[in-house]
């Protein structure tokens, strides 16, 4: 394929995913996340935290969230491997200067569940979009305690969901990516993160076990990898 | 007030002379080698010196290092020693056989040690320690076992380094980059908008994976050296996770270091993750230059990824599962600590920050955003001067119109794995595109912090 026209097809695919779905959802998404955040605890108004966006880091989650292997979307020509999937929502991380040390905790530990059920695979090839899970990667236990320490950490995140709409957005990505990779069917096991991490976090914030979450976060992803590695 | 901005600074002429030199000798290795590499020739003098892509590449790169360290120096005495650090990785990087590369090796050692003790003897003291325990340990190598000379095998295959050969070299990485918290923690008054020494420490430690570079192109590890060199590596790394808290800069510097050497370790059963060893060597150098962490940190880490990429890989493709699956999120916690560290910090950089940044900013712009430049024309090269030790990099084809695609295993079992860096770099332009319309329209709405009922 000529370089141009595959740059040119790439960009075509990518912008409904960019502006509809999942990128377009997930935007309204995070604003609509952030705002409710903010009228429960009355930090901010909507036109506030939109006018105080943090652009770039903003930019990388939006494109991270819009490449999701989602079902229903657009299919892209040159599908993005499974490591590019998680290292954006980990870029957009590294480029926000506002974020904080329990976002960045936090984070990593979902990286790391992410990516321990991968062990056994022979390369970490681009999700099969037909089914919600992450090829080769790992067994049903290992997808099962990776999916729990992406709950706890994404509820230890939960209570940066204020903090504005980057870190929103964020939060969607990580919960897309755990969504394509626990062994409940993607639609399901999305939903019941965005119900349950939020409730999750909102009991573990009131609680004040940030901390105990994440070090559990980080105990479930050793273990998961234990388990893939026994595969 | 840092030590820099007290000390009263003496003219720049000499710390511009000598960044010139650098720079001129990184542009002479350029138009001396370049005809005769582009046409597949490695060159040989006396043999003493070996000049192909390896070579030529991490000469130039470090050159080019240390003329942005160079411009950094306040003192002129610590300028009086940098032609050493300058010479000894010079003769490092084209040296032909042990004995030059440990000469080479040990002449920039001293050169960074009488550098460091212009402003510190504690840390000079530190570092001398850990150049001459590698050194002894690479001397302790030549009396042992059987060398050989950097050459490719004539024949085409060759006998394996021995274990004792790949486990001394190790050591002597280990001592060099490796980030040791009861010694490399600072003291208060230290590393506080000092500019220069730790992107030089930092270059040194990175530049100690070159040595198992060098050994692939005459020969691959034996399994046991290479499983010892993976599991160095992952040493080095998860220590500089635990140190990391000790000093700036260096744990992250000792990380990269890790990585390069898990990268070289696997390489002769993976040539993606000796791509991704390259990688690492060479983009992180933009993050060493950084140090202390500044503006330019971030993108110089998001230029090491692809290199993080090629290597997890790599690894996975000849089952080093666990390798592959702590690299990412290891080195991501060590350089999130970092930049968490960092933030908000002030540098005090002197004149031409600018252009000292923005120095910076482009190859990790370049590396980030179009990262098949630097693949096809540093990465591939290099890999292809290693062929004693590593096979042709064939599973990496790149798509010069969105970035790197992997191909890996049997035409009817290959998988496919792709980073289209450029593809998304223009879907992050358009997204930010968008916010900033929508930022600027919601300004003009936005109540004022002071009118905001909401805020508190």
């Amino acid at each position: 394929m000529n370089p141009l026209s595959g740059f040119s097809d790439w960009a075509l695919a990518l912008l409904p995913r960019l502006l509809l779905y999942p990128g377009g959802i997930g935007l309204v998404g995070g604003l609509l996340l952030v705002g409710l955040y903010n009228q429960q605890s009355g930090h901010h108004s909507l036109l506030t935290i939109l006018a105080g966006v943090n652009i770039l880091p903003t930019a990388v989650a939006w494109v991270a969230v819009a490449l999701l292997p989602m079902p229903g979307a657009a299919p892209l020509p040159l599908p993005v491997d499974n490591f590019v999937l998680i290292a954006l929502p980990a870029a957009s991380l590294l480029l926000d200067n506002h974020a904080g040390l329990l976002e960045r905790w936090a984070s990593t530990a979902v990286v790391a569940a992410l990516v321990s059920t991968m062990a056994s695979a022979a390369l970490m090839p681009p999700p099969v979009q037909s089914s919600p899970f992450f090829t080769g990667g790992g067994t049903w236990t290992a997808r099962l305690l990776a999916g729990a320490a992406i709950m706890l950490a994404m509820s230890a995140l939960a209570s940066t969901l204020g903090q504005g709409w980057g870190q929103a957005i964020r939060w969607l990505a990580w919960g897309g990516l755990a969504a394509t990779l626990t062994p409940l069917p993607s639609v399901a096991a999305g939903l019941g993160l965005l119900v349950l991490a939020p409730a999750a976090g909102w009991l573990v914030e009131r609680r004040g076990l940030q901390r105990q979450a994440i070090a559990g976060a980080y105990l479930m992803a050793a273990c998961s990898l234990f388990v893939a590695l026994l595969q | 007030m840092s030590r820099e901005a007290a000390t009263p600074l003496p003219p720049r002429l000499p710390t511009r002379t000598v960044a010139g030199l650098n720079l001129f000798l990184a542009l002479l290795q350029l138009a001396l080698f370049f005809p005769q590499l582009a046409g597949g020739h490695d060159l040989d003098f006396a043999a003493l010196f070996r000049v192909n892509s390896l070579s030529v590449a991490f000469g130039v790169i470090w050159c080019l290092s240390l003329a942005y360290i160079c411009l950094r120096l306040p003192h002129i005495a610590a300028v009086r020693y940098s032609p050493f650090v300058t010479a000894g990785l010079l003769i490092y990087a084209y040296s032909a056989g042990v004995e030059l590369l440990i000469a080479g090796w040990s002449l920039a050692g001293l050169g960074v040690g009488l550098m460091l003790r212009v402003t510190s003897r504690r840390q000079a003291r530190q570092h001398g320690l850990r150049a001459l325990g590698a050194t002894l340990v690479l001397i302790a190598l030549l009396l042992t076992a059987p060398l050989r000379p950097f050459a490719p095998p004539s024949g085409g295959v060759t006998e394996p380094w021995q274990p004792l050969v790949t486990a001394l070299f190790a050591a002597a990485i280990v001592l060099c980059a490796g980030s040791w918290p009861p010694v490399f923690k600072p003291r208060q008054d230290e590393h506080k908008g000092q500019a220069w020494e730790g992107p030089l420490v930092g270059l040194y430690s990175l530049a100690a994976p070159f040595m198992a570079a060098k050994l692939l192109t005459a020969a691959p590890w034996h399994p046991y050296g290479q499983w010892l060199l993976a599991l160095l590596g992952m040493v080095l790394l998860l220590g500089a996770g635990f140190a990391g808290f000790a000093s700036e800069g260096r744990a992250t510097t000792s990380a990269l270091a890790g990585i390069a050497v898990v990268g070289l370790g696997l390489a002769p059963g993976s040539t993606l993750a000796a791509a991704g060893a390259v990688w690492v060597m060479a983009a992180g150098v933009l993050f060493v230059l950084s140090i202390p962490v500044g503006r330019t940190a971030a993108p110089a880490a998001l230029a090491v990824l692809p290199g993080i990429w090629l290597i997890t890989q790599g690894a996975l493709n000849i089952g080093y599962g666990v390798v592959a699956v702590l690299l990412m999120p290891a080195y991501l916690f060590l350089i999130l600590s970092e930049l968490y560290r960092g933030k908000g910090a002030k540098v005090a950089y002197g004149g031409q920050y600018k252009l000292r940044t923005t120095a910076l900013l482009l190859p990790a712009l370049l590396a980030t955003l179009y990262p098949q430049l630097p693949f096809e024309w540093i990465v591939r090269p290099v890999v292809g001067a290693m062929p004693g030790g590593v096979g042709a990099l064939s599973a990496a084809p790149s798509d010069w119109g969105l970035g790197l695609g992997l191909l890996v295993g049997t035409p009817g079992e290959a998988a496919h794995a792709a980073l289209p860096a450029t593809g998304i770099a223009v879907a992050v332009f358009a997204a930010w595109a968008l916010l900033f319309q929508i930022k600027q329209l919601a300004g003009r709405f936005a109540p004022k912090p002071e009118q905001d009922p909401h805020a508190r």
